[in-house]
């Protein structure tokens, strides 16, 4: 219940009817105004780097210029115009793909409005879905792979939930449209960078064009946009710095980061909202609020209309309301007929999450995860329908208003109730893992008792500073807005002081000023992945199976770089399992693409050109080893290092000795220590000169993994790992959060990696081939612990030559040698050329200690190196 | 007997501030106010205000008269009722 609505407040600058002001040059004075907050909130979405990849950045030119046009045609020309506009931001994003799905939309159109009957009409929608479906599965013929899920999805966005709306209105139709409304209800320009915005009401959209002065609605619009970006900002400080892996999670203090950062995560959903509804607002389609307060709902009832307001919208319409009639119809009791038709609600959500990922993902599943999430929520709403329909009694608007303490502390202790049950069921959702779930609640029972009082030092304080608003709110001491009508001016005033300091924060000399909160802010002007979404995108197969775990992130990925060929090396057709501690292995002589590059292994099944298995006379062969840097994912195969490297050291050798340099790359992305030490033995029967193991921090991220998947499939593992693992106490009974949890303590990482250099320096001796090791930094920072030094001197202690390249990326920004936002990781072709030149100098500066220009006495054919006396 | 749009907007207009917004007075809810799209209808209320009406009027509405293009204001209702009335 709620109060009566005010009256509108008057503002100081009248929203009249023809714009803002009663004359012609008022109105154009007040549209500059919106133009400049406009620019200014676009400012900040691309400082911010928010939403570049899904190609909104792109857009943010036509839409203010869109929008300047718009606002002075006559009102019979702003509709078509908003249609034409749309396209060309199809256009933008979709290049000529564009006209593909722009023809299917307006042949589904035609369909809804064929002279036949309707049932017919809605058959053949239903045939054109299913050739839609199998063309998704099964590809479109004569386009390349990769390229097209992202039409597909932005044709979906479109119309996998407002077709069904719109068929079921126009049935009901009292009122008909413009062939330019209907048009435009589909082909919404956001929905070119934005698929995850599928629903919205046909009723509202009409509805709500320009209902309120223009000026209005456009100032809303700003305001919603800067909202947005404000909403997208606080969600990546969530999903950069709060979200984590479950198995970094353990005890109280971490639990509670853990379930508060999944719900609270739901910020990019809400964000995105925001921006959408007010690009829209910018051409008069004055929809209603997406979301409103949910982290601040007190029942399950609440929040459900706060939270994704379309969708409930769209189930109250196509779902609830017509099973509730159908029930009324069978004379079932209004309780029942409402608690069935909740059900069916939930069970529709459920199934249409799914057939949502299908069109936008193109994948279906149905979990028991997301069926326990629904189910949950459903039976939560049910209880909560049954209390509100309990005989109560009646409490009037200024009793409700009016301040009590024990309505605060009650409306407090409801809230913070309802935020750790979304967060805990959230956290179910994000964790996918039933068992993982359980055991991250259990380990809170052996927190520590220091960090368990000062968790509830925290919840008491939370709870009294809730009571302090509440009551502030009652007075009228509120920040908060609404969505009621503010005065221009003081709109303006806020959205200008708004987006004028989140662009302050972008200057480096202000962040400079603010010390570690600078370097804070300067974490968010970077869209990338996270810690945990960056090792589930680059881990072992079997680990991501067994621990099910999912990104953090609750949107769509679909952005371009993250195509079908974007998938873990071993999940692609480039690997095969051994069903051993190699895990899997590149197939021999295959030609594919992996990561938007090529990806072509020679027979001896490794990602390089054909060599002969005997090494030529008086050639100097390398054995490169290493993880997904060193087989350069990502960057096609004759721009990476290692062949840019071979091909100079055959141009300019550094010693007349050998007349063939041969690099052989045996590197495998997601390999870790324990795969480096069984891929020595493979690559050392090709006679190399020298084993190089090219060594990076994230050696250990990917090392970590694997052996956490090992352990928990129980694969038995060289005797001397199998002791460092007993050692960090991992048995046979171990799960793998637990695994990975202690897989962390005790250095038990640093005890594999001294070993695994251990034995690859060993076994190279063994064979007369010199061990080196080369160290790289990461590209995306030189913080990444453990460095240089530590790594290093396990490689010096077990015998190895190091060769130093720190130091590679200095002087160029870092961005410019990485592949793309989503991967910062590996480097791009300009980053694997530095590289290149750098391993060069370095081979050349250590060339003696490489036994370059050096024939052994013993051998005229195969000059090889020193293996004695390296350290 | 007749009934009446005046005889339809009184009683609505009872039956939403006795139910939904009691202390109020009737005064204060205009015919044009919003109902769901302010918030004062949730949908729980939607369905009891339905309920009322079907069983005030002897009339069956149908699920997708049940929505804000309909039942959003006093008026609104009323037009609806009215129309329903007038087909028995």
């Amino acid at each position: 219940m709620t109060a009566i609505p005010a009256a509108r407040a008057v503002s100081d600058l009248s929203y009249d009817a023809t714009g803002a002001a009663s004359s012609r040059l008022g109105t154009l004075a007040s549209h500059g105004v919106i133009l400049l907050q406009l620019v200014l909130v676009f400012a900040v979405v691309h400082e911010f780097d928010l939403e570049r990849s899904s190609g909104f950045h792109s857009l943010t030119a036509l839409i203010a210029v869109g929008f300047v046009i718009h606002a002075s045609l006559a009102p019979a020309y702003r509709m078509p115009f908003f249609l034409a506009l749309s396209l060309a931001a199809f256009g933008v994003v979709l290049g000529s793909l564009a006209l593909g799905v722009t023809a299917a939309g307006l042949a589904l159109i035609a369909i809804c409005h064929l002279p036949i009957a309707f049932n017919k009409r809605v058959a053949l929608l239903l045939i054109a879905g299913s050739v839609a479906a199998v063309l998704l599965v099964r590809g479109i013929p004569g386009m390349a792979l990769g390229v097209e899920r992202r039409p597909i999805a932005v044709l979906a966005s479109m119309f996998m939930f407002r077709l069904i709306i719109y068929v079921y209105d126009l049935r009901h139709e009292r009122t008909a449209s413009s062939v330019w409304t209907r048009l435009s209800y589909f082909f919404l320009l956001p929905n070119a960078a934005f698929p995850f915005f599928p629903v919205v009401d046909y009723g509202a959209f009409r509805r709500n064009y320009y209902d309120r002065p223009p000026l209005e609605i456009y100032q809303r619009g700003v305001r919603l946009i800067l909202r947005g970006a404000i909403h997208l900002l606080i969600y990546r400080f969530v999903y950069y710095h709060l979200s984590r892996s479950p198995d970094a999670v353990y005890g109280i203090k971490t639990v509670a980061i853990y379930f508060a950062s999944a719900w609270l995560v739901y910020l990019h959903v809400s964000g995105l909202f925001h921006l959408i509804a007010g690009i829209l607002c910018l051409f008069g389609f004055n929809l209603p609020e997406t979301n409103r307060l949910y982290f601040f709902a007190s029942s399950p009832n609440d929040l459900w209309r706060r939270v994704n307001v379309y969708w409930k919208d769209f189930m109250l319409k196509i779902f609830y309301l017509p099973a509730y009639k159908a029930l009324q119809k069978r004379k079932a009791s209004m309780r029942t007929s409402m608690i069935s038709a909740t059900l069916v609600v939930f069970g529709a959500t459920w199934l249409l999450h799914s057939y949502q990922s299908f069109w936008l993902l193109g994948r279906f599943s149905l979990t028991l995860v997301d069926a326990v999430f629904w189910g949950v929520f459903g039976a939560l709403v049910v209880a909560n329908t049954l209390m509100q329909l309990r005989p109560r009694p009646r409490v009037t608007t200024a009793q409700r208003e009016s301040w009590t303490l024990r309505h605060a502390i009650a409306h407090v202790l409801k809230v913070m109730g309802m935020f750790t049950l979304m967060s805990a069921m959230f956290s179910w959702w994000s964790t996918r893992d039933p068992l993982t779930w359980i055991y991250l609640v259990r380990s809170v029972g052996e927190s520590r008792p220091a960090a368990l009082m000062l968790f509830f030092a925290g919840v008491i304080a939370v709870f009294l500073a809730g009571v302090a608003a509440h009551y502030a709110a009652s007075r009228g001491w509120t920040l908060h807005t609404g969505e009621s009508v503010i005065p221009f001016r003081r709109s303006v005033t806020l959205t200008l002081a708004g987006a004028l300091l989140l662009l302050g924060l972008s200057r480096p000399e202000v962040q400079q000023r603010l010390g570690r909160y600078g370097h804070l802010v300067l974490s968010l002007e970077r869209e990338r992945l996270n810690a945990r979404d960056a090792a589930i995108e680059d881990r072992a197969y079997y680990e991501a199976l067994i621990t099910n775990d999912q990104p953090a992130t609750l949107t769509v990925d679909i952005r371009p770089e993250a195509g079908p060929d974007f998938v873990p090396i071993r999940a692609s057709k480039a690997a095969r399992l051994t069903g051993d501690d190699m895990i899997y292995e590149l197939l021999p002589s295959l030609s594919t693409r992996n990561r938007g590059a090529d990806l072509v292994t020679n027979s001896f099944g490794i990602r390089d050109q054909e060599y002969s298995a005997i090494k030529p006379p008086r050639t100097y062969r390398i054995a490169l080893i290493g993880a997904s840097v060193i087989m350069a994912s990502g960057t096609d195969q004759k721009r990476n290092f290692e062949a840019l490297t071979e091909e100079h050291l055959n141009r300019e050798p550094p010693s007349r000795a050998y007349t063939r340099y041969e690099i052989l790359n045996f590197g495998v992305a997601g390999y870790g220590f324990q795969q480096f030490v069984r891929v020595t033995d493979k690559a050392l029967k090709y006679q190399p000169d020298v084993l190089l193991v090219g060594a990076l921090a994230g050696d250990h991220g990917v090392s970590y993994n694997g052996i956490a998947e090992l352990a928990a499939r129980r694969i038995p593992l060289d005797p001397e790992l199998m002791t460092i693992l007993q050692d960090a106490g991992i048995g046979r009974s171990s799960g793998i959060v637990e695994i990975k949890r202690k897989l962390k303590t005790g250095n038990t990482l640093g005890k594999i990696r001294a070993w695994a250099y251990r034995r690859i320096a060993e076994k190279s001796r063994a064979a007369g081939v010199l061990p080196v090791f080369m160290y790289l930094p990461r590209l995306e920072s030189d913080d990444y612990p453990p460095g240089f030094e530590e790594m290093s001197a396990d490689a010096k202690a077990a015998g190895m030559r190091v060769l130093d390249l720190r130091g590679v990326y200095d002087g160029r920004p870092r961005a410019d040698y990485m592949i793309g936002p989503r991967d910062d990781v590996h480097p791009n072709p300009a980053g694997h050329r530095v590289i290149a030149d750098r391993l060069y100098t370095e081979i050349l500066a250590h060339s003696s200690e490489l036994g370059l220009g050096r024939v052994a006495q013993n051998d005229s054919t195969t000059p090889r190196p020193s293996v004695t006396g390296i350290r | 007997m007749t009934t009446t749009r005046e005889q339809i907007t009184t009683a609505t207009r009872s039956y939403i501030i006795q139910e939904f917004l009691p202390g109020e007075s009737p005064d204060s809810l205009a015919s044009s106010t919003p109902l769901i799209t302010s918030g004062i209808l949730d949908s729980i209320g939607t369905v009891r205000l339905v309920s009322f009406l079907e069983e005030e009027y002897a009339i069956q509405l149908e699920a997708h008269e049940m929505g804000v293009d309909t039942l959003n204001t006093i008026d609104d209702i009323a037009r609806l009722v009215l129309s329903k009335v007038s087909e028995k």
